[in-house]
């Protein structure tokens, strides 16, 4: 659980309903911990995280249907995951708050959207790649929203105080069919799907650039993931033209769940936390933690020489690869190891 | 003249040490009480951590049962009260009892309330002079999905020397249609994972613990009803399956404790279904059952390795035991244990992480 005097840092996942948010937080937990050995860091969900990851997990691994649909199906309150993050076994050190807000806020409550983009230290954005790839993006605007949530990130970029820093990540959900099918790395497809997102994205990178020119406030990555593994978009069900349906098949039967590079989101996420983490930690250290720090940076057992390896592994297990349709967009120093 | 010195030093020097004794009472007092309780201690817990459905009352039976299994001990573990002895009497006649040859397991209601169950430990013949108590805790798996239950079983995993994580062998090695994995309805591992991680941390945190015996921790992992994984093949795909999924855990293990001397973790096998064999697994609304039968001849209760759990569990809690008493008959005969322990990978046993002798 974690603890009250944990810093707390805040992660909010934007994208349109049904578009799998809490299913891509059950895989990034799943997987993270498998591609991270030597990380010596814990990531350890409160009481009611662990429950609802569960079964979301189980449901996924057990799901027996051919065909997936994805549209706008999901509606519901906000909600929140918790995690600790800590040394193995210790108390933890950091708290992350990870806040699923319902996609129809998009359009009913802008001003809450705005006020957790403002309060968040890193914004995920799940993208709907079926609406952005089929039907030549007929359906992408009004499912992904690129336009209104700009519109959004303006606003609350706008006016931040100097040493407030952000992470936004852009995340293609279930990309298995543009960027891996069927199997290896579709390079082609793959550059045309980066290409077609810092297209559709170009707003957003240059909004960045102006209000943050010299690159050390704002990140902005960009992270494809496979969120099922083992599935290909088959058609659009556009008998309902306000709720177009997308619908992918199973293309094996021997392992229905094995997403990938989700962990990425993670890596990134903390690579850019842990820094924010030590610089706050710095901020609010009084006299006391101050004299303790030394002694025990005298004594060869600085707390933070942990946390400081932890950041370098984490950066090392970054995937960056534009062969995958990973990309940098903005603010690359914010996500390099310290001192660098 | 010097005796008038000394006899002046000792006027002041006794008072004055009578005087530090009191003022620092507060000071040794808990340092005499801890030091004072381990030479006395005799009392160590056994906790069964695992999800509805998945068996941990018939893995204590069998456990019970099963002891006389280590013939060459000289030693003796009887139940500690009545009611111990009842429940365990009445889940082995169940087992025994159960004549059908078929077996369907689902998620089930599983039992209601917490329930422990003490086993005083001795040498043979010892009704008097009883040296060890084991406490095992089995808690009705629900109890994990709610938050303030969950807190319980916290608390007993954070005093417990051993931590029987049960394993439904069939859920995590069948797959159903279409590939389905049904594992973690079973096996919530998120949530027990969570669990036995908070214990530890705050087990860490207790105070006197600090790097003392009651932090020290055996973690079995024990994969129930594993009789259809038996053959050697088949045991070590059982072996790899379960390091495949517990390898996060395993690593937050070694990263922790690199040398190995505060945790353990075995895997440990016990058929506790008396050689029946899993025939299919069946989905009825979303709920899977899994059902298994006695494949030919011979449809008696026979559970096995259950006395392995025993032999690893007393063989972890024996080198505590160790460097709080004195070398004894009792003692000699716990060391035996090790020998009796079974680690062929073959038969689906293996030693993850740590040290079990001294």
């Amino acid at each position: 659980m974690p603890e009250n005097n944990a810093i707390p840092l805040h992660i909010t996942m934007l994208g349109a309903r049904g578009v799998g948010k809490t299913s891509l937080l059950a895989s990034v937990y799943s997987q993270f911990e498998r591609h991270t050995d030597q990380l010596h860091l814990q990531l350890s969900p409160d009481h009611a995280t662990s429950n609802e990851l569960n079964d979301r997990l189980a449901a996924l691994e057990s799901s027996l249907d051919d065909h997936i649909v994805t549209g706008p199906s999901n509606t519901g309150d906000m909600r929140t995951f918790e995690f600790g993050v800590g040394l193995p076994f210790k108390t933890a050190d950091m708290s992350l708050t990870f806040r699923d807000y319902p996609g129809a806020w998009v359009s009913s409550d802008s001003k809450a959207v705005t006020d957790y983009i403002r309060m968040s230290d890193v914004i995920i954005w799940a993208i709907d790649t079926a609406a952005l790839k089929s039907n030549k993006g007929q359906y992408s605007e009004s499912i992904n929203s690129v336009g209104k949530i700009t519109e959004f990130f303006k606003h609350a970029l706008k006016n931040l105080p100097d040493n407030e820093k952000k992470l936004i990540l852009l995340v293609p959900m279930k990309c298995e069919t543009w960027v891996a099918f069927p199997g290896y790395p579709n390079l082609q497809e793959i550059k045309l799907l980066r290409t077609l997102i810092e297209d559709k994205w170009s707003n957003l990178v240059n909004m960045l650039k102006t209000i943050d020119p010299k690159a050390e406030k704002f990140a902005l990555a960009l992270i494809p993931v496979q969120t099922l593994g083992n599935v290909k978009y088959a058609y659009t069900d556009d008998s309902d033209p306000a709720n177009p349906k997308f619908v992918f098949t199973r293309t094996s039967r021997e392992h229905p769940y094995q997403p990938k590079h989700v962990e990425q989101i993670l890596n990134y996420s903390l690579a850019f936390l842990i820094r924010r983490y030590m610089e706050k930690k710095q901020q609010q250290m009084s006299m006391i933690d101050w004299l303790v720090y030394r002694l025990q940076e005298f004594f060869g057992n600085d707390p933070n020489t942990h946390f400081g390896q932890a950041v370098m592994n984490l950066v090392r297990s970054q995937c960056r690869d534009e062969n995958l349709g990973f990309k940098i967009l903005h603010g690359r120093t914010l996500l390099d190891p310290p001192g660098q | 003249m010097s005796k008038f010195y000394e006899w002046i030093e000792n006027l002041i020097v006794i008072p004055a040490a009578i005087v530090v004794g009191v003022v620092t009472f507060p000071v040794w007092l808990p340092i005499v009480m801890v030091m004072d309780n381990n030479a006395k201690k005799k009392q160590y817990y056994i906790t069964v951590l695992g999800g509805r459905g998945v068996g941990k009352t018939s893995l204590l039976a069998t456990l019970y049962k099963q002891f006389e299994r280590l013939p060459e001990i000289h030693l003796q573990i009887l139940p500690n009260d009545h009611r111990t002895g009842l429940i365990m009497g009445d889940k082995i006649a169940e087992l025994e009892g159960n004549a059908a040859n078929k077996i369907i397991t689902g998620l089930g209601e599983g039992s209601g309330e917490k329930k422990t169950f003490i086993f005083e430990l001795g040498l043979k013949g010892f009704e008097k002079k009883k040296e060890m108590e084991i406490r095992f805790t089995d808690y009705p798996g629900g109890w994990l999905r709610d938050e303030e239950q969950a807190n319980d079983i916290q608390k007993t995993l954070a005093i417990s020397n051993v931590v029987l994580w049960v394993i439904d062998a069939a859920a995590l090695m069948v797959q159903g249609e279409n590939g389905a994995s049904y594992f973690r309805h079973f096996n919530i591992m998120d949530v027990e994972g969570k669990v036995l991680h908070d214990s530890i941390v705050q087990s860490e945190t207790m105070q006197g613990n600090k790097g003392k015996d009651g932090y020290k921790k055996l973690i079995l992992l024990v994969p129930l009803k594993s009789e259809t994984w038996s053959e050697p093949h088949q045991a070590r795909k059982l072996l790899q399956k379960i390091e495949e999924n517990w390898a996060p855990f395993l690593s937050t293990v070694r990263q922790a404790d690199p040398d190995g001397e505060r945790f353990a973790v075995a895997i440990t096998p016990v058929h506790t279904l008396g050689g029946m064999r899993f025939d299919r697994v069946e989905v009825r609304s979303g709920i899977p059952y899994f059902i298994f039968r006695h494949k030919g001849e011979g449809s008696n209760y026979q559970p096995r390795y259950g006395e392995q759990v025993l032999a690893y569990s007393l063989t972890y809690i024996a080198k505590i035991h160790r460097q709080l008493h004195k070398k004894s008959e009792f003692t000699d005969e716990l060391d035996k244990l090790v020998k009796l322990r079974l680690e062929d990978d073959r038969l689906g046993f293996k030693v993850l992480h740590g040290h079990f002798t001294h």
